[in-house]
């Protein structure tokens, strides 16, 4: 499960929370949580809104 | 001593010399996610991982042979180690012969010790794998001394420049919780084992930090956003990274505006690069209804920013 984050003045950034461990992963092709992230979009999955 | 004697010396030796170990932290020396991790599919010591799916036990242990410091002792069924080596750090293997080596101590269970090596099927998909060969078995009942085992992988394929995968592991019923050492684990270009690749430990560290970092007590600097909440702090990282890491907070860290203390427990958003992290947080504790720059400073706490770029 991953949740949208916010930046300082409330905008969604360009990264996601993991909400097994709240690790905040960047939107880089190359790092491996990006990558599994996008599977789980790619299953119809979708994030939760940001708090 | 007359050069020429120096150079027939080498002759027939790939890589006699420095950093001929594809292995990184191959000594079990380097730990940055504790010491002590009960895992069944996640890092334990630096570029390791546990594959098994099962909840077995890695510990950092002074046992060891003569020439290391350290080792992996492994509690559990089935208990494995594997490290992914980028595929920058195999554009050379494709065609090539390469050695595995490692010392082992069993002192509990007779599952059979094994390695195998595998090559992503695309450069860095360690989620696509091709099997070289197939398993290999060193052993079938393991030393109760420190012993070192080899086996060697011949002509590697075109894909091994995409990257490999070392495992090596206990098999036996599955049901069988074995404990046992690991260490001095190397992979090497040729037909042989050399002695074990040394790195000076500084040397180690950073290579491991290409893929994982922690910050304990970090040095952040940056600035409160009027409502309490850290609106933004950065930090360079200690090693230029292999990706924008992913990154956490594990434990307290305690923020200084000035005026007033506070801390921090999660992370709301970051930006990274592969050279510097920066974050929004909001606080946990403490207040303040001021624009004021802030630092991340040497507290009570003792919580640590974690990145993470691994493969």
């Amino acid at each position: 499960m991953y949740q949208q984050c916010k930046d300082t003045f409330g905008n969604v950034a360009n990264c996601i929370k993991r909400l097994s461990d709240n690790a905040i992963i960047p939107f880089d092709p190359a790092n491996t949580d990006y990558q599994a992230y996008l599977k789980w979009i790619e299953k119809g999955n979708t994030p939760e809104a940001a708090d | 001593m007359p050069l020429t004697t120096v150079q027939l010396g080498m002759q027939g030796t790939p890589q006699f010399y420095g950093f001929k170990n594809r292995i990184i932290n191959g000594g079990m020396a380097i730990w940055q996610r504790g010491t002590s991790i009960t895992t069944g599919g996640a890092y334990t010591a630096d570029r390791w991982n546990e594959v098994s799916g099962n909840s077995n036990q890695h510990i950092q242990s002074t046992d060891a042979p003569t020439g290391f410091a350290y080792s992996m002792q492994l509690i559990g069924v089935g208990a494995n180690q594997n490290q992914r080596i980028e595929s920058l750090n195999c554009q050379d293997l494709s065609g090539q012969t390469v050695t595995v080596s490692f010392w082992v101590k069993n002192t509990s269970g007779t599952d059979s010790l094994i390695a195998a090596l595998y090559y992503c099927n695309s450069a860095d998909n360690f989620g696509s794998l091709t099997q070289i060969g197939s398993n290999v078995t060193i052993s079938s009942n393991p030393s109760s001394t420190w012993t070192q085992y080899t086996a060697t992988f011949s002509n590697l394929p075109a894909g091994a420049k995409n990257g490999l995968s070392l495992y090596i592991a206990r098999l036996g019923t599955g049901s069988v919780s074995t404990t046992w050492y690991l260490t001095g684990v190397q992979l090497e270009v040729g037909v042989t084992a050399t002695s074990f690749d040394t790195r000076p430990y500084t040397t180690e560290l950073q290579l491991c930090q290409r893929y994982y970092q922690t910050y304990q007590k970090p040095e952040g600097r940056g600035v409160m956003n009027g409502v309490a909440n850290l609106g933004r702090v950065g930090l360079p990282l200690q090693v230029q990274m292999r990706t924008a890491p992913t990154m956490n907070i594990i434990g307290t860290i305690d923020w200084f505006d000035g005026a007033g203390t506070g801390t921090i427990t999660a992370l709301n958003a970051t930006y990274t690069t592969i050279n510097s992290i920066e974050f929004d947080a909001i606080a946990a504790t403490g207040t303040t209804a001021q624009y004021r720059p802030t630092v991340l400073y040497n507290g009570s706490n003792t919580g640590s920013l974690t990145a993470s770029a691994e493969l």
